[in-house]
């Protein structure tokens, strides 16, 4: 029997995680699960010199205001219908995604296939492809509408 | 919120196809979607009895006959979990297994693809382990890959 009972959504506020996160809370409300939402502040992008990652590590009220964001992505009407969950953390996407996957025991993880793009974010786009390869559990792959593949 | 109407579910015969089976039933029951379970000759591999190295023109015309596309589709019913017995359809092909899956999705205007990380593996089978890789990327919908549990 098929148990959807905790639901991961990566999200770094791109076009791309927020159609995601509309099929995560699709799925979340029919399978009456929680949903957890979370933000991965990549440390790759902080590494220039020791001086600005000092300046750069973001302290207790960014965070406070990064779950305050995540959960603001859930629209107001359905917000308080929902077991929802805001995490925050610093690391490498692809690697955080498949550990907060695994020590939540989510079942399911819910992502878009593009995410940020632009030179801060360069390396993220592969994101999802690492998920899907190494989660533990199953993904849905979202792709943001206009990205469309055309047969060759 | 989302409305999904028609998920599509390839089947290898694979543990894992029939382990994303299991979730495609479980989505089209809680979204009254229909399910469309393909099967895909992969074209590559298929021995037909005809020398071995003969070289697969890409006008090659499909040469699984009906008796055999008939026999594929009762198999693939036999899989089918009862509690979506009658919101199924069957579709055998013949190709190259993401391309045909792709181009299912496109044609049956597919809402989410539903498929195993895995297929068959084997040397009949070798060259389909990344299907679902490439489906991922080039899918016109989202697709929900899924794990079988022993790995």
């Amino acid at each position: 029997m098929i148990n959807l009972k905790k639901i991961l959504c990566p999200i770094d506020h791109s076009d791309g995680s927020k159609e995601a996160l509309k099929y995560a809370v699709s799925f979340a409300m029919k399978n009456e699960a929680k949903l957890y939402l979370l933000h991965i502040i990549d440390i790759r992008s902080f590494d220039e010199s020791i001086d600005t990652m000092a300046a750069q590590i973001p302290n207790d009220e960014t965070i406070k205001q990064l779950k305050t964001k995540l959960l603001e992505c859930i629209p107001e009407e359905i917000r308080s219908d929902m077991q929802l969950e805001a995490l925050v953390v610093q690391g490498i996407p692809f690697a955080e995604i498949i550990s907060i996957a695994k020590t939540n025991k989510v079942d399911m993880i819910v992502m878009g296939t593009h995410g940020r793009t632009g030179l801060a974010h360069i390396m993220i786009g592969s994101v999802s492809e690492k998920v899907v390869r190494k989660a533990h559990c199953p993904v849905l792959t979202v792709r943001q509408s206009g990205h469309k593949f055309v047969m060759p | 919120m989302i409305k999904l109407q028609k998920i599509l579910c390839p089947i290898d015969f694979s543990e894992n196809s029939l382990e994303a089976l299991r979730y495609a039933a479980h989505t089209a029951l809680k979204e009254n979607a229909t399910v469309y379970l393909i099967h895909i000759v992969d074209s590559r591999v298929y021995d037909y009895g005809g020398p071995i190295y003969e070289p697969v023109m890409p006008a090659m015309k499909p040469v699984i006959d009906q008796a055999s596309k008939d026999q594929l589709r009762d198999k693939l019913l036999e899989k089918v979990p009862k509690e979506i017995e009658g919101r199924v359809e069957t579709v055998v092909s013949f190709g190259v297994p993401f391309v045909e899956i792709i181009k299912a999705a496109r044609d049956y205007d597919i809402d989410l693809i539903i498929m195993g990380t895995h297929g068959r593996s084997g040397i009949s089978h070798m060259l389909i382990g990344s299907v679902a890789e490439k489906v991922v990327r080039k899918a016109p919908c989202p697709v929900l890959t899924v794990r079988s549990s022993v790995r």
